[in-house]
């Protein structure tokens, strides 16, 4: 078992170093970091100042030691793109991150669970049949293009609700939380319904399959004969008394998985959310122009 | 659809290293060509501008031949004119610098940056290789061309790049591209140009405040730059936005249009 358990975790470590050396390696290849951090207007003496303080002239392997020492201490340098140290780029993020993870996931669950169980009751019912019929949609879309497709109806055609951001804010100490404004709610609205819609089907079917098995159960088709008149209760029976040891946990196991997946959903749907952005063209292009924004570097003279 | 098109404050040409005692990337062994005034000239004269503009193109870019757009102070008319094409003279001038037989380089070229980049690349390629040059293109992102450029030494020694001129005057292409490189001064200049005369006078503009004589000695700076051939000029690029009907937004020289000058017209 000892063995076992030093096999797997030398396996994983190895795997760290190798992913770590191909994103060290990435970034050697993706272009002059001095480049993209000084802007191009820097002097040589800044360049060459800025090159030393990053430690871009000693040899790489040092350079990959201190990459490696630093990311074991979740320090992890500073972004190339912003120019701020990337642990404050994640913290800063993090309460949006949880936020939207915690209510998708409530969301999800929410209407996985009752959904589930309506369409197990009510087999071959029509609304049952539509439901699941619309679930396939969650299931074989990929989430990016749910989340452009509700961009375009309710931001771009209806606008009803904002297309990018968290809208406004509420400090709470360190955390900030979208959930006490008006508009961070409406902001918080498509983002939470892109990110659920996958996990509510999956939920759903799970939930629908696990239902209709206890269903069959002994104790139910007892039950049902015994008490012919209280049909309708039995499904909520069956949906309490099912063996916790099976339908739970195995519910519960997917949920799992489906969380730690959410981090990088939510990465995907940030892009999905600069595309549209980009698209119509509002975030940069109300600048003033003139002397500010050479200043702050905006106008590229290359 | 509506697309409107106008001028960018951008110049488009081609640098060298003029600098260096022998080249890396070329055919000629122990000797630097470009260092050589009468093979930059010759090269000058064999880019054919109008073609550039007329088929790469289509007829959107201003052949120009000096690196800044019409609307920078100190410009003229006179420096904006080009040597006419002239392959004979060109090929004079090469057989009399000694290169009669030509050489080869390498050619460094973005693909993602400017209006038809690797397209004007490949077309000075055909036209270098009229006089004997033979250009090896080496076409790349942007993120890969420009730190060969801005890296000290410069690790290309023949490229193409664009420059903009945000406060519209020649002191900013002076100090970045013809300036001795070194310090506050010459981050983009690759071609290891190095005049003291030059920088004393560019030195001068900074504390000038008369505008005549400022003004007298930017003249005198692009004049006696536009003799020495630093860079070889292609194009003023042209810009073009699309836009939906209804929206009507004018071409921004910064290539960053304003909000405040669209204007919403009906169907």
């Amino acid at each position: 078992m000892l063995a076992y358990v030093v096999r797997i975790l030398a396996q994983g470590v190895l795997v760290i170093v190798v992913v770590a050396l191909l994103a060290f390696a990435m970034f050697r290849f993706v272009g002059d970091p001095v480049a993209s951090l000084a802007g191009q207007e820097a002097s040589m003496a800044d360049r060459e100042e800025l090159a030393e303080r990053l430690g871009l002239n000693d040899p790489i392997p040092v350079q990959f030691g201190h990459f490696l020492l630093g990311a074991v201490q979740g320090e992890f340098g500073i972004s190339y793109r912003q120019g701020r140290p990337v642990a404050e780029l994640l913290a800063e993020r993090l309460p949006a991150t949880v936020e939207l993870a915690v209510l998708s996931a409530a969301f999800a669950l929410i209407f996985g669970i009752v959904l589930g169980v309506y369409t197990a009751i009510r087999r071959r019912g029509v609304l049952s049949n539509a439901i699941m019929s619309f679930s396939l949609i969650g299931v074989s879309l990929p989430t990016f293009l749910i989340g452009i497709g509700l961009i375009y109806i309710f931001a771009v055609e209806l606008r009803w609700l904002p297309s990018f951001g968290r809208g406004e804010v509420v400090k709470l100490g360190w955390w900030t939380t979208g959930l006490l404004t008006e508009s961070g709610r409406k902001s918080l609205v498509m983002p939470v319904l892109t990110l659920g819609f996958f996990q509510l089907t999956l939920i759903m079917r799970l939930v629908r399959s696990e239902m209709l098995e206890t269903l069959r159960a002994d104790f139910i088709r007892f039950a049902r004969a015994r008490h012919p008149r209280t049909d309708r209760a039995i499904p909520a029976r069956a949906a309490q008394n099912d063996d916790p040891r099976r339908h739970h946990r195995r519910t519960a196991t997917r949920l799992g998985h489906r969380f730690r997946y959410r981090y990088r959903d939510r990465v995907s749907m940030a892009r999905s959310w600069r595309f549209v952005r980009q698209l119509h063209l509002f975030r940069r292009y109300s600048g003033d122009g003139g002397v500010s924004d050479v200043r702050r570097g905006r106008i590229r003279s290359r | 659809m509506r697309v409107n098109v106008g001028p960018e404050n951008r110049t488009i040409f081609f640098g060298m290293n003029i600098g260096a005692a022998d080249l890396k990337s070329d055919s000629v062994q122990g000797k630097n060509h470009f260092a050589d005034k009468r093979v930059r000239q010759a090269m000058n004269m064999a880019i054919n501008r109008a073609a550039i503009q007329r088929v790469v193109m289509r007829g959107q870019a201003v052949p120009t031949g000096v690196i800044m757009p019409p609307f920078v102070n100190g410009w003229t008319k006179e420096l904006d004119a080009a040597p006419p094409v002239d392959i004979a003279k060109a090929k004079a001038l090469m057989a009399e610098a000694g290169y009669g037989d030509g050489f080869s380089v390498a050619l460094h070229c973005p693909n993602d940056r400017y209006v038809n980049d690797e397209g004007v690349c490949q077309a000075a390629v055909g036209m270098f290789g009229q006089i004997g040059i033979k250009a090896n293109l080496v076409s790349q992102s942007k993120t890969l061309h420009f730190p060969l450029i801005q890296k000290n030494p410069p690790e290309t020694d023949f490229y193409l790049v664009g420059w903009g001129v945000p406060p519209f005057d020649s002191e900013h292409i002076f100090s970045f591209l013809y300036y001795t490189r070194g310090g506050k001064f010459g981050s983009w200049n690759a071609t290891g140009y190095s005049s003291a005369e030059v920088d004393a006078m560019i030195q001068s503009l900074a504390g000038e405040t008369d505008t005549a004589k400022r003004n007298a000695t930017i003249a005198k700076i692009w004049a006696r730059l536009k003799e020495d051939v630093i860079y070889l000029p292609v194009h003023h690029q042209v810009l073009a936005f699309a836009m939906k009907t209804d929206l009507d937004i004018p071409v921004d020289p910064e290539n960053q249009p304003k909000l405040k000058y669209v204007a919403f017209k009906k169907k």
